[in-house]
């Protein structure tokens, strides 16, 4: 079976990045989108188009409500990057006020140079009931860290609201 | 049910598979991945990177990577081998000016050590094209009779009508699950 997405085998020691090459990176590296998406039948429910965060900054987004009635959502994020990065990784943390709830680990590996990638990753429902909308919403915050090896060359966050 | 829910749910161990999708610019890869996933066909661009996507089938989950084909992109694809449980290797049954070019890049990848023994299934795109060749013809063409070191199969398809992805799809997996 394929273990590379579990958080327990990521990199143990990648080669080490100048502060000039993180820059690089760092510069070159652009969030373009982010869709959310009924799974089971490719409809969009979300879309944001003008994704650009700047480092630290918490953008609030608002989900329609039947997104939490719906038993597969696929998010589409879509991203740049300038230049190659051999070790790109991502680690999400989901706080609900305030407290990790939550973590999220997927390795890229390669990126190529100049290139637009995009990653759907599908979240299931699970049958038993849950926090209702009205709980969850603006108590949410989803940190995203994007990591060549164990550099990060992205931080952003995003609190989500349901309405 | 919600989100806090919703997102214990990504920690199942379930069964995972990872799916590597190759070929030629123009050959549809991206939008077999779209129709596979019930999404929107009609404005597709060329892939300048690639495209990860996240499918069950049978029970597995699959995370399907199509990497774009264009010939800059091409020298890249060597860092996406690794891991890899299944191939999927599309053709464009219309192209016939490039068929040549479609079976050197097939034999390279066949050559790959990272990619040794890795079943292949063969999309013969583009099936809903008048002129396009059939499933016979493309096989005569990439010499797969000729492949002994890996199980492999054929599957005419168009991803405009979804004829035949289903079938490959399905042979993959139970191809990948029986070799596990």
């Amino acid at each position: 079976m394929s273990t590379q997405n579990n958080p327990n085998q990521g990199y143990n020691s990648t080669p080490d990045l100048t502060e000039e090459e993180v820059q690089r990176i760092s510069d070159g590296f652009k969030i373009i989108s982010m869709k959310m998406k009924n799974a089971a039948t490719g409809e969009v429910l979300w879309q944001c188009d003008d994704w650009n965060l700047r480092e630290g900054e918490v953008k609030d987004v608002r989900f329609p409500k039947k997104i939490l009635e719906c038993s597969e959502v696929s998010r589409e994020l879509v991203f740049q990057s300038g230049e190659e990065i051999k070790y790109f990784q991502l680690l999400q943390r989901i706080k609900f006020h305030g407290q990790e709830i939550e973590s999220l680990y997927f390795r890229f590996g390669f990126v190529i140079p100049g290139s637009t990638n995009s990653w759907d990753q599908v979240i299931y429902a699970d049958t038993e009931g849950m926090m209702p909308a009205e709980v969850l919403s603006g108590n949410l915050v989803v940190e995203t860290l994007f990591m060549s090896g164990d550099t990060v060359v992205h931080r952003s966050f995003y609190r989500i609201f349901y309405e | 049910m919600g989100l806090l829910k919703l997102l214990r749910s990504l920690k199942k161990n379930e069964k995972e598979a990872r799916i590597l999708v190759l070929g030629l610019d123009n050959a549809g890869k991206t939008t077999i991945l779209k129709a596979l996933s019930e999404e929107d066909i009609s404005t597709i661009m060329p892939t300048q990177g690639f495209n990860i996507k996240a499918l069950t089938q049978d029970g597995f989950k699959l995370n399907v990577w199509d990497i774009g084909g264009q010939k800059a992109i091409r020298p890249y694809w060597k860092n996406y081998y690794e891991n890899t449980d299944g191939l999927v290797y599309v053709v464009d049954s219309s192209d016939e000016v490039r068929l040549k070019e479609c079976v050197e890049e097939l034999q390279s990848l066949l050559a790959e050590e990272n990619l040794k023994n890795v079943p292949m299934l063969v999309f013969a795109n583009k099936q809903d094209l008048q002129f396009a060749l059939d499933a016979e013809e493309i096989m005569s063409h990439l010499q797969l009779m000729e492949i002994k070191d890996r199980t492999w199969t054929i599957q005419a398809c168009s991803a405009v009508t979804k004829e035949g992805l289903q079938e490959g799809m399905e042979w993959l997996v139970k191809t990948i699950s029986e070799k596990k």
